[in-house]
């Protein structure tokens, strides 16, 4: 039952759904979540938001499952729209929600050998950057850039989550990736002030201690 | 291959989309005399290679596992709620839909086209004379030396037993308010009918001589001369009561009629 429900396509599973059968949900969420959930963190930087949109995703899959038309889009490209709509909303109601994800220090996710720590460090660090810039865009270039360069859809596929035409992916990726350069350059910028503001900090600390035990 | 159209090919080469071959020898060819072209090709690059490292990072994610159990509860109760039909059904469904649907139509057509009350004082009068119970063939009772119940009846004719229209069995058809002297007075013959449950009031005109038959006496007037009344019809079609119609009213409701 379980091997014919991992063969069985998306649409097929979308018509049991709509035929009542919750194992064609809990299939269809264990093989998509995870990509709703990375557009929505991605998109929105925030994990609580992009769990919310999990579930208001499947929520609108059981409810509009005998709407979804198969030859119009595929079951993925359906899924990432509604999630690109959720998100949006949410995004609409309270914009304070666009902080950074939790790294994955926190979460203790690392591996526990570091061959090279400054130079993970240094990776660590740039991913951080890269997020916060992508976090920057306008929305409408934040979602071209998460669906075409972070979870790697071809053009056409990005086209049809967005509703536009190919064309215009292309050319907002274009536009997105050169306000992506310069948000980068400002937060490197802004990290070597900030850097260099740290170690004069301490090279100071011991001369005015110094002077007040003189 | 000029600048512009390099940096469109720029693009794709740093993210390793598929290139025609042409497009890739036009490229490689501008980007070995143009410096420019060249860092942009290696900057999209180095913002690929940060990408994918992200997305891989982000392979690690994972949403919350309650949420799966919420889905799962939501799903249940919504499927009591609503038990939806199996996909095979819809069509079949749509047609059934369509067919009761202009099953309805059709009754409410013909429900408003068929000739439940006469429209016209004719009909009214033939339909009476024709029905066995009318007051016409069934028991005529001529009173002719009743006296006159009210002296407002222009001289010429009055009602014999002034009846409220309730006395013939009905329940929500009510004698207009406004007429004192000429009320409905219950035809004969009309007290073996089944129970007024709905009916209308139709005007006709009634010659004089003729009103006896209806119960009502003649006191003045030749008897070819007519008279306005206003006949209840029961909702199966057959006379109940009748009553005369004055001249004022029927004055007042040829005015509102030209009006």
């Amino acid at each position: 039952m379980t091997d014919d429900l991992e063969r069985t396509s998306d649409d097929t599973l979308l018509a049991r759904i709509a035929a009542g059968r919750p194992e064609a949900l809990t299939e269809l969420f264990r093989r998509r979540h995870a990509d709703i959930y990375r557009f929505a963190l991605h998109m929105s930087g925030t994990p609580a938001l992009a769990d919310d949109v999990t579930q208001d995703v499947f929520l609108i899959v059981m409810r509009d499952a005998p709407r979804y038309e198969a030859g119009r889009s595929s079951v993925t490209a359906w899924l990432r729209g509604i999630a690109r709509n959720c998100v949006r909303q949410r995004l609409d109601h309270d914009s304070r929600l666009e902080s950074l994800p939790a790294t994955s220090e926190d979460d203790g996710a690392l591996p526990v050998v570091q061959p090279d720590p400054l130079g993970e460090m240094s990776r660590v660090e740039r991913i951080a950057m890269l997020r916060r810039a992508v976090l920057a865009l306008p929305v409408r270039y934040r979602e071209v850039v998460v669906l075409c360069d972070l979870e790697e859809l071809t053009y056409a596929d990005a086209a049809d989550a967005l509703e536009c035409a190919i064309g215009t992916v292309r050319s907002r990726l274009h536009r997105a990736r050169a306000m992506l350069a310069m948000r980068l350059s400002e937060l490197q910028a802004e990290q070597e002030r900030r850097v260099t503001n740290t170690r004069d900090r301490s090279l100071d600390v011991p001369v005015t201690q110094k002077r007040c035990m003189a | 291959m000029n600048c512009a159209a390099a940096r469109e090919a720029v693009l794709d080469c740093a993210r390793d989309v598929p290139m025609a071959d042409d497009v890739r020898l036009a490229l490689e060819e501008h980007l070995g005399g143009c410096a420019n072209c060249a860092a942009e090709l290696g900057w999209q690059r180095g913002l690929t290679a940060a990408f994918r490292g992200l997305s891989a990072e982000a392979k690690a994610w994972n949403a919350s596992s309650t949420i799966e159990d919420r889905l799962h509860e939501a799903f249940a109760a919504r499927v009591v709620a609503t038990p939806r039909p199996p996909v095979e059904w819809k069509q079949a469904a749509r047609w059934i839909y369509a067919l009761a649907s202009a099953a309805l139509i059709a009754l409410a057509v013909w429900l408003g086209s068929r000739p439940s009350t006469p429209t016209s004082p004719e009909s009214v009068a033939s339909r009476a004379a024709s029905s066995p119970t009318s007051p016409a063939v069934s028991t005529p009772s001529v009173t002719e030396e009743r006296k006159p119940a009210s002296s407002k009846t222009e001289g010429k004719v009055t009602a014999q037993r002034p009846v409220p229209v309730g006395a013939a069995g009905g329940r929500r058809a009510a004698p207009p308010k406004q007429v004192r002297s000429f009320e409905f007075v219950t035809l004969p013959g009309a007290a073996g009918l089944p129970d007024l449950e709905s009916g209308s009031v139709v005007r006709i005109a009634v010659p004089v001589g003729a009103l006896p038959e209806y119960g009502l006496d003649i006191v003045q007037g030749g008897s070819k001369t007519t008279v306005n009344a206003d006949v209840l019809v029961g909702q199966d079609g057959l006379a109940r009561a009748i009553r005369l119609v004055s001249a004022e009213e029927s004055a007042t409701q040829d005015t509102r009629s030209r009006q």
